[in-house]
């Protein structure tokens, strides 16, 4: 098993959990998909 | 909106038909936070003040968020910030679009989400036309990187450096210890004798220089023309495409 480790400062690196926030893109990527003429 | 060279447009277009949700936290110690009263506890309370923010939450002491935002995500946020400068005259896409963008090609997806945001706040595409060039790699055709050590710093281009003060140059702030010693031995093996002054006229002259020179030959449009005057104005060299 690799333990990881810090390059700096050599201290385990453990992992943590937390919240993360997502962005709903699909809506904008289609205004951007129209402003591209290839997708005409 | 046209990419130049135009094959790029199936890259950007393949990106946005098959993008995904976009994870907008990093967890950093370097960069923009999010907004004072993005907060977060046992329930999240989001407002565009911090005492909007304890209002929401009935008073309660709240704990900002410690994450900070996706680089990507500022410069998409961009479009925000030219909407709040607007006079109450002018609409926000009055500033848009711009006429070029010079980049390298990996970071039209990373770069998408700067259109995508500039069409829903303003209207407008940031820019007319964005032009793609290749990527300055080093010897072994690794693309450079300043935490990889593997950038060309023009600094010692220009001054003369003996081998020990290149091998500090190229191993200063870089991110991994493997890196660290990868660019060590990388200096010592190449350069060991370091490199003599060339002087900072001759890089000034050589690098626009051949750039004009190239975009002259190869095409007289307008975005090759814009490539020779980026070249020129930052006087950085930029591999063509």
């Amino acid at each position: 098993m690799v333990l990881p480790k810090s390059g700096r400062t050599g201290v385990v690196v453990e992992p943590m959990l937390t919240d993360q926030w997502f962005l709903e893109d699909g809506r904008l990527a289609s205004a951007g998909l129209a402003a591209s003429p290839a997708a005409r | 909106m046209k990419f130049f060279p135009e094959h790029w447009s199936s890259t950007y277009n393949h990106w946005l038909e098959n993008i995904q949700e976009w994870c907008i936290p990093r967890q950093l110690w370097w960069a923009t936070r999010f907004r004072p009263g993005t907060t977060r506890m046992e329930n999240i309370y989001v407002a565009r003040t911090e005492e909007e923010a304890v209002k929401k939450a009935g008073g309660k002491k709240l704990k900002r968020d410690e994450d900070v935002l996706d680089t990507w995500f500022l410069l998409a946020a961009g479009a925000v910030l030219l909407a709040r400068l607007a006079g109450e005259d002018e609409g926000p896409g009055d500033y848009l679009p711009s006429s070029v963008l010079v980049t390298g090609f990996d970071i039209i997806s990373s770069g998408s989400p700067q259109i995508m945001a500039s069409l829903h706040f303003t209207g407008q595409v940031p820019f007319r036309h964005c032009l793609l060039n290749a990527l300055v790699r080093d010897a072994e055709g690794q693309k450079m990187s300043k935490s990889k050590g593997t950038r060309w710093i023009r600094s010692t281009s220009s001054t003369a450096s003996n081998s020990a003060a290149l091998v500090k140059k190229s191993t200063t702030g870089l991110l991994l210890e493997e890196h660290r010693k990868k660019a060590e031995r990388y200096v010592k093996s190449h350069y060991p004798n370091g490199i003599p002054a060339f002087g900072a006229d001759a890089l000034r002259f050589t690098s626009p220089r051949s750039r004009i020179s190239r975009a002259r030959s190869t095409s007289t449009s307008a975005a090759a023309r814009a490539t020779a005057t980026s070249a020129t104005s930052c006087g950085t060299p930029r591999a063509s495409c």
